[in-house]
Order: structure tokens, then sequence, then C-alpha cells
């Protein structure tokens, strides 16, 4: 997991754990308090690169990976997504 | 011998037939993304459950006067917003990889669907996998 990141520049997040080997989609995302950004991926990808300026410059974002899985029942659908974005450059 | 082998290339035959037929009925029996599902025009609410957080979305042109959310037959307290959390005890119950029922109740009519969990307290808790995939 990266410990700095600058959105003015592309970034290539890599991982090599999927959450979840019957999830539908992952989704890869960077965000600030005041905006973000989502990509939505096939359930095997893994890595995503985020496009410069896709967030604005902040004190810190999070980021991460999340794999989502689909149910539906008549016109209601369910979904179910774990994972937990990382905290960058975070003063905790 | 001919025979053998000519039954042998049916049955290979026969069983790829099925594995196709399977997949295929598999992957169209749902949807596969989230457009799916928002662009459709097939659906009036998502239940939307991320890790702890859990909201009721209405797509569709409908105002429910009640809504009832369980998840493993426990309801989820909802706010106006139609937002809520899982429960501690509840999400320590949770475990990943087993299925769980979720219903929504709108105006009286239920609707459920087993779901697959991925994650539990005690993971997200520890930054263990599947909560950590880095």
């Amino acid at each position: 997991m990266p410990t700095t990141y600058d959105p003015a520049e592309s970034f290539k997040l890599e991982w090599s754990y999927i959450i979840g080997k019957a999830g539908k989609v992952q989704v890869a995302y960077v965000g600030t308090d005041d905006d973000d950004h989502y990509k939505e991926l096939n359930s095997s990808a893994k890595s995503y690169t985020f496009p410069a300026n896709c967030v604005p410059s902040a004190s810190y974002y999070y980021m991460g990976v999340s794999s989502t899985n689909f149910a539906t029942s008549g016109k209601v659908a369910f979904m179910v997504s774990s994972g937990v974005p990382q905290m960058i450059g975070f003063d905790f | 011998m001919k025979k053998y082998l000519y039954l042998f290339a049916v049955v290979v035959l026969g069983l790829a037939f099925l594995a196709s037929c399977s997949s295929s009925s598999s992957s169209s029996s749902g949807p596969s993304s989230f457009d799916d599902i928002y662009e459709s025009n097939k659906y009036d609410f998502v239940v939307d459950i991320d890790v702890t957080d859990v909201s009721v979305e209405i797509l569709g042109d409908v105002e429910p006067q009640s809504v009832t959310l369980k998840i493993k037959d426990t309801v989820i307290s909802l706010d106006s917003d139609l937002e809520g959390d899982i429960p501690m005890a509840l999400w320590m119950d949770l475990m990943p990889g087993k299925s769980y029922k979720v219903e929504l109740t709108v105006d009286g009519t239920t609707s459920s669907a087993n779901v697959l969990w991925y994650s539990n307290s005690k993971q997200c808790a520890n930054n263990l996998r599947p909560c950590r995939i880095f």
C-alpha cells in the first residue's frame, strides 16, 4: 500500500489478493473529504491506474479496492461489498 | 477400440457442452455490474451493504411509507435517509464465505435474497484479510 500519493500524477495501484472469489466486480477508489474517484473493474483485475487529477489535492486521502456481490429478488437488488480503505497522509 | 474412443469423445464433448451451458446460465442469472442495477430500470430498491454501512436506495418512482431491513433475521435500524449500521453483535456473527438472508420489507411486501459475506469484525478490526488486501 502506498504511503504517499500525489494526485497531480497518475498512480498505479496493484494488489495480489482478491476479496471473495465469487465477487462480481471490484471497485478501485481514491478520495478526499471533498471528492472521490471510483472505477469499476472486473473480478480478476489486480491493478488500476488512477488518472492524474482525478481528485483534488488534500492533506490526506483514502484509497482501496472493494469487491461486491449482487443478488436480486423481484424489484430489489442487494449488494454486499467488502474492503476497508487505507488512509494516506492521515496523522493519527 | 475405435468404439471406445468414439464413446470417450462423445462423453468429453457432452461434458464440455454441459459445462458451457452451466457457466452461461450462471453468468446471465443476475446483475454483473453496477450499471446492470442502476441503469436497467429493473429495480425499485437497492440494498447496499458496505462492510458495516447499510443503505436502502430508492430507484423507482415509489414513495414507501415503511421500510424494514433485516439481516439474518435481525432488524437493522435505519434513519430518515434509510441509512444505518450493522450492529456489532451481528457483525461478529457474520462469517466470511457464508451466505446470509437479507430481507427488505416495503409497505408490507418482503423481498429477500441470500448473499455471500466476505468479512467479519475480527478480521477488519485487526486489519487482516479480506479487509486488508495489500
